[in-house]
């Protein structure tokens, strides 16, 4: 699709004020300098500004779309570079030949979630993926099981940075054989069920906002837990979602302020953490739909284009 | 995406009703009144009482062009009755007893209403006009300002007031508010959204927001919306309902305030209760869902009955064969958003 084409595509989608913009901050670094756009939609009354992006995969892959306007960064189901996510990656198949439909579609389906985000519509939605919010500047390879019980675990560090994590000692040479460094404790603390009434799940990448949040098994365990000045300590947070699974999320805890009990810890820093799954319950999640009873067939087409099954 | 432009336009022909003075029967209803008032008034006169001079004007959806045609056939005619006179110095009610009097026996039913006084027609023992007449303090005694008579025959004092208005002001800004296309557009939006009240509040009308509530909404906001169809520049009439209903929805705050842009700078929603909110909201966002699933979807037929079950029979439904063949959807996915 050529630039005029979806310029083209985007006016008929709704969107005005179209402009070519090159090179925008928006746009992840690119070695291809693909065409980008800018424009306006209204969406609940507000004159919103959009930019998008078709990267090199396109058709195959969707265009993209970001959110320039401050009202739409917050909103779910927008990342943190205002990457709107309109549809699932897994599980949606695109008919490649009909390039102005899929500029239109997800246009369509970006205005929605936009739109549901403006009116609160979705906000619970904020805990279902909470993972997807949580800072992603480090990532950490995960075997902690998410349960209701606080429990000590153990982290493999290189350095001060955390390379994986896992239930134990055991599990953490038995799932991340090559990772296991120098061996340090860290803690699994549970949170009971809660509102962010209309905070983002970024706001609580700290540690004095998710104390309030701790489980009443999770204040005792960290009240009992006991920490000095020199250490550094991570934490896995367990945030329940709906469905009755837990979302995990990560805090590395360094530089307390005194020795004491963990709830007491007055970290002066904290630094978010995401974890790359691979305990029992995630594992389970990803290839089997809930009820289970389900197999799975991937199936390669050979056409060159294909679906993640 | 179905394109339902033209449907919206054809339901609009269908239920708009033309400015008073386009409506001959309207107009003469409307007229016969104002005769009854005006010899009512000259013989109450003639009886001794000082009455002031007055003037008339019309009010009400058909001055701002946004009447729908009624679905009980019950049509409503608004028309202000401004005395010149100082209003600490008259009881509104005295006031608004001297219309009734003048009307009175013009047809059989004539009633004082808090706000107005309403004379009746029926026909086989069915409504099928009314005429309000709100009655005014005006002119240079009241520092410039309109004041309209509230109270009925057996109100309490407290109950009977001047309360500040400008009716005129409120006509002029909303013909104001938009010019060309735009502002057709805005009035079609307004039709449709009172159509969809009169649909859907069908069986409890009282719970429904005013029809002027709904129009200074639409003035606070609604935004013009068009799409390129062919190179074409052409009005979305689908998609600035749905920015309106949107906004209306985004504006809720357990409440929907809707501030009068004149005096009295009053919200025209105040009257509903909050379970009565409630439910305008919850018919909100089903008309907010319906506009959605409309939007996408790609076959007019099925889009235009989706829109049916919220405006009613009279939003058109094309038959499949009247339309082009739906396009497939270009993405199917089997979840929500990423």
């Amino acid at each position: 699709m050529d630039a005029n084409a979806l310029k083209v595509a985007l006016a008929q989608a709704g969107v005005g004020d179209v402009v070519a913009v090159s090179k925008p901050a928006w746009r992840p670094q690119s070695d291809v300098n693909e065409e980008c756009f800018e424009g306006t939609m209204v969406v609940a009354g507000l004159p919103l500004r959009f930019g998008f992006w078709l990267p090199g995969g396109f058709p195959v892959s969707l265009p993209k779309i970001f959110g320039l306007s401050s009202e739409v960064q917050r909103l779910p189901h927008v990342d943190e570079h205002s990457l709107i996510c309109a549809f699932e990656e897994e599980n949606t198949l695109l008919d490649y030949r009909a390039e102005d439909n899929l500029v239109r579609e997800t246009v369509q389906r970006v205005r929605s979630v936009i739109e549901d985000g403006l009116l609160g519509l979705n906000r619970d939605e904020f805990l279902t993926e909470f993972e997807a919010y949580w800072p992603r500047q480090v990532d950490v390879l995960s075997a902690v099981t998410p349960n209701d019980k606080p429990s000590e675990i153990k982290a493999s560090l290189d350095g001060s940075s955390i390379v994986a994590l896992a239930d134990g000692d055991e599990a953490l040479r038995s799932y991340f054989p090559n990772r296991t460094k120098q061996l340090k404790r860290g803690v699994y603390l549970p949170l009971d069920q809660f509102d962010l009434a209309g905070r983002h799940p970024r706001d609580l990448a700290r540690w004095t906002e998710l104390v309030p949040l701790l489980s009443a098994t999770s204040i005792e365990f960290a009240q009992a837990m006991q920490i000095t000045k020199k250490q550094s300590l991570p934490v896995v947070v367990g945030v329940p979602r709906a469905d009755g699974d837990r979302a995990l999320v990560g805090l590395h805890l360094r530089k307390f302020l005194n020795d004491g009990s963990l709830i007491d810890a007055r970290p002066r820093a904290a630094e978010p953490f995401t974890l790359t799954r691979f305990d029992a319950a995630r594992v389970r999640e990803r290839i089997v739909a809930k009820g289970g009873g389900h197999r799975v067939v991937v199936i390669g087409c050979g056409s060159g284009i294909c679906q993640r099954a | 995406m179905a394109n339902v432009q033209k449907q919206f336009e054809k339901f609009d022909e269908k239920i708009k009703l033309r400015r008073l003075q386009e409506n001959a029967t309207l107009t003469e209803k409307r007229d016969r009144v104002l005769r009854t008032l005006r010899d009512g008034l000259e013989r109450i006169r003639r009886e001794g009482k000082k009455i002031p001079k007055f003037r008339t004007f019309n009010q009400g959806s058909y001055e701002i062009g946004v009447g729908v045609k009624p679905l009980d056939g019950d049509y409503d005619i608004d028309v202000g009755v401004a005395f010149e006179l100082a209003r600490g110095e008259h009881d509104p009610v005295a006031v608004k007893q001297w219309v009734l009097e003048a009307v009175e026996g013009h047809t059989a039913r004539v009633e004082m209403r808090r706000s107005c006084v309403t004379v009746f027609y029926q026909a086989a023992g069915e409504p099928m006009y009314h005429v309000d007449l709100a009655v005014y303090a005006d002119g240079p005694q009241n520092e410039g300002k309109m004041y309209l008579a509230r109270g009925k025959l057996n109100s309490s004092p407290e109950n009977r007031e001047w309360s500040p208005s400008d009716p005129e002001g409120l006509t002029a800004a909303i013909n104001d508010r938009f010019e060309g296309d735009d502002a057709k557009q805005f009035r079609r939006v307004i039709r449709a959204g009172k159509r969809w009240k009169d649909h859907r509040f069908a069986n409890d009308g009282h719970a429904a927001p005013r029809g002027i509530a709904l129009a200074v909404a639409a003035f606070h906001w609604f935004i013009p919306a068009t799409r390129i169809v062919d190179g074409q520049t052409v009005r979305d009439d689908s998609q600035a309902v749905r920015n309106f209903v949107a906004t209306m929805l985004r504006n809720f705050n357990q409440r929907l305030v809707v501030r009068c842009p004149v005096e009295p700078f009053d919200d025209l929603c105040s009257r509903m209760s909050d379970v009565q909110m409630g439910a305008f909201k919850a018919k909100l966002e089903a008309l907010l869902n319906a506009l959605r699933d409309a939007d996408l979807d790609a076959d007019p037929h099925t889009a235009c009955k989706t829109l049916a079950r919220e405006f009613g029979d009279d939003f058109p439904i094309p038959e499949p064969e009247e339309t082009a063949k739906p396009q497939r959807r270009a993405i199917t996915s089997s979840g929500s958003s990423g």
